[in-house]
């Protein structure tokens, strides 16, 4: 069988042609470099994505921080993901690269913070 | 009323801004103040929690946020740095919540002075520079740049605005959501808006093709089954207190709408998401020469204005479409500002042909010194293409190109070795290769 895929791994974006025999990549044609391949085989067979959403902060500077997963997550877990994760709070100070949540959804992958969130009225009141 | 002398003030810390300072400060430029109307540095990098940033200058994919807070952190580690301080001393002052509402330009006997009045926390700051740095970044074109009719109910948002409603601010403003535009930010806020429980029913593009990058319309819309139409416009908005629904339809060639197939989506949220344009009203009174193909402060080799001593970097002078390239037009810039050199007996005006919208810098004002990058934008897509450079009838550079849209910058950097042998005038341009 034959598929049509775009690498979405570079802004290239290579249109690739993938032959599938038995749930394996048996050829991908179109990459212009050969991460396209390792696309093409992922992409057909367990597509994974990077999920960038945000966590509830409370008692920080603003009401929420920006966090990732630590690597790729199953894309059918994507939408389940960022709902678990809206109902968790957490206590402020939040630092960068700080792991939130150690394994999201049994996939084995952390969640950790992209930017600070400290608390609020850090220095003592005059 | 608190009143400070630098050498250097720059306003905005964005990309451009971090950047500027950490590479003037490298130069040797001793007292740096920058000047943020937020109360956090980084610019709009704060709110793009995707990732996708910092792979030339950071060779590492990142979010937004994690771009910014480098960008800080290379300046705070390698500089005498000072966050809202109560006296301007050497090294890079960062002054937050701080609204600079106006500049003027003092030339006295003694020196050029540029004075800056800011309003801060802490009361009016009048701050004394010797040069400045202009990097406001760019704002959204909203419905009204694109004439759309219709009433104004509440549910209408830019897709800046409803990114900033979501991720910082932690409220979800939308239930069933067409997005205008299919521009990276709104491909982007599709997926966002279908990630925290919105159905984004419809992304309407008016021109033939997508202005945002390939990969986003694969990993924002096919991955979460988002419709995507070409060649349709927004007809008109219908609500009274809030968005009830909204008519597109189907365009011609000279993108007319096709009335009679017009068709009605239901929704409560509408986000534009159609185009950047540079933020310089600041200036207005300064009047600063405005490149009309950019619609940003035009610049020389070293990232200056027309206004000797004010320079300018990133979004404001053209709008990018890499926090990456940002960051590198004004670590030139810094440079440009710090070292001396010798002007040229008349200034180039670069010009090009047809398939180049523009081409920043717009002339050069000084004899060759280091390399030279040449940033540009096509008109077209052009699937293979040739670049070539010219000066005095001579081909001083000739490049092949692949995959060329107006989506995507090219920058073209002219080694010493070759930027010395540009003459009296200079030519770039970009043709079509037919096999
Ligand atoms: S195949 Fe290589 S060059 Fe093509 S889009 Fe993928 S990563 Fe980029």
């Amino acid at each position: 069988m034959k598929q049509e895929l775009i690498c979405i791994i570079c802004p290239r974006g290579c249109h690739l042609s993938v032959e599938v025999k038995d749930k394996t990549v048996t050829s991908v044609k179109g990459n212009a470099c050969p991460r396209g391949e390792a696309y093409a085989k992922k992409e057909l067979l367990a597509p994974a994505r990077t999920l960038t959403t945000t966590m509830k902060v409370e008692g920080g500077q603003t009401p929420l921080v920006s966090v990732k997963s630590q690597g790729e997550i199953p894309k059918e877990l994507m939408i389940c993901a960022v709902q678990y994760l809206d109902t968790l709070t957490l206590k402020a100070p939040v630092l960068v690269g700080q792991v939130l949540v150690e394994n999201l959804l049994d996939t084995g992958i952390a969640v950790v913070a992209t930017a600070e969130n400290l608390e609020q009225n850090l220095e003592p009141v005059a | 009323m608190r009143e400070f002398q630098c050498d250097l003030a720059i306003i905005g810390s964005g990309p451009a801004g971090l950047a500027c300072a950490k590479s003037a400060a490298e130069h040797g430029v001793k007292k740096i103040v920058i000047l943020e109307r937020n109360p956090q540095s980084g610019g709009i990098l704060n709110q793009c929690i995707h990732n996708g940033f910092g792979l030339s200058v950071y060779k590492e994919e990142l979010t937004g946020p994690e771009y910014a807070y480098r960008a800080l952190q290379l300046i705070q580690r390698n500089f005498p740095f000072h966050k809202d301080p109560d006296m301007v001393e050497d090294g890079i002052s960062l002054f937050t919540e701080t609204m600079v509402t106006y500049i003027s330009k003092v030339v006295t006997d003694i020196a050029k002075d540029h004075q800056i009045q800011a309003l801060s926390p802490k009361g009016v700051l009048i701050i004394h520079a010797q040069k400045v740095f202009l990097a406001m970044g760019c704002r959204e074109r909203t419905r009204f740049n694109i004439l759309t009719p219709g009433t104004r109910p509440a549910g209408i948002f830019t897709a800046g605005a409803i990114q900033k409603i979501i991720n910082q601010e932690g409220l979800m403003p939308a239930k069933e959501a067409v997005i205008i535009g299919s521009g990276d930010i709104g491909l982007i806020m599709a997926r966002r808006l279908t990630l925290e429980g919105a159905k984004v029913k419809l992304v309407s593009e008016i021109l033939p093709y997508s202005s945002g990058l390939t990969r986003n319309i694969v990993q924002c819309l096919q991955d979460y089954n988002i419709p995507l139409r070409y060649n349709t416009a927004l007809v008109d908005i219908i609500g009274k207190k809030r968005v009830e629904a909204v008519v597109v339809a189907p365009v011609d060639e000279n993108r007319r709408p096709d009335l009679s197939r017009a068709k009605t989506i239901t929704c409560d949220t509408v986000v534009f998401s159609v185009g950047l344009t540079p933020e310089t009203d600041l200036t207005k009174t300064l009047g600063l020469v405005i490149d009309p193909a950019t619609n940003g402060y035009q610049v020389d080799e070293t990232l200056q204005t027309s206004l000797p001593g004010f320079y300018s970097g990133g979004n404001v002078v053209h709008v990018h479409d890499l926090a990456d390239l940002v960051t590198m037009e004004s670590e030139r810039a810094g440079a440009g500002l710090a070292i001396p050199r010798v002007p040229r007996s008349a200034p180039v005006y670069l010009t090009h042909n047809e398939n180049l919208r523009y081409i920043v810098p717009q002339l050069l004002r000084y004899q060759s010194f280091g390399p030279l990058v040449l940033s540009m934008r096509s008109t077209r897509v052009l699937p293979k293409a040739t670049l070539t450079i010219i000066s005095e009838g001579q081909v001083i550079l000739k490049q092949k190109r692949e995959h060329v849209t107006p989506g995507e910058m090219l920058v073209v950097t002219l080694p010493e070795v070759l930027a010395q042998k540009i003459g009296n005038d200079l030519t770039v341009n970009l043709d079509e290769e037919t096999l």
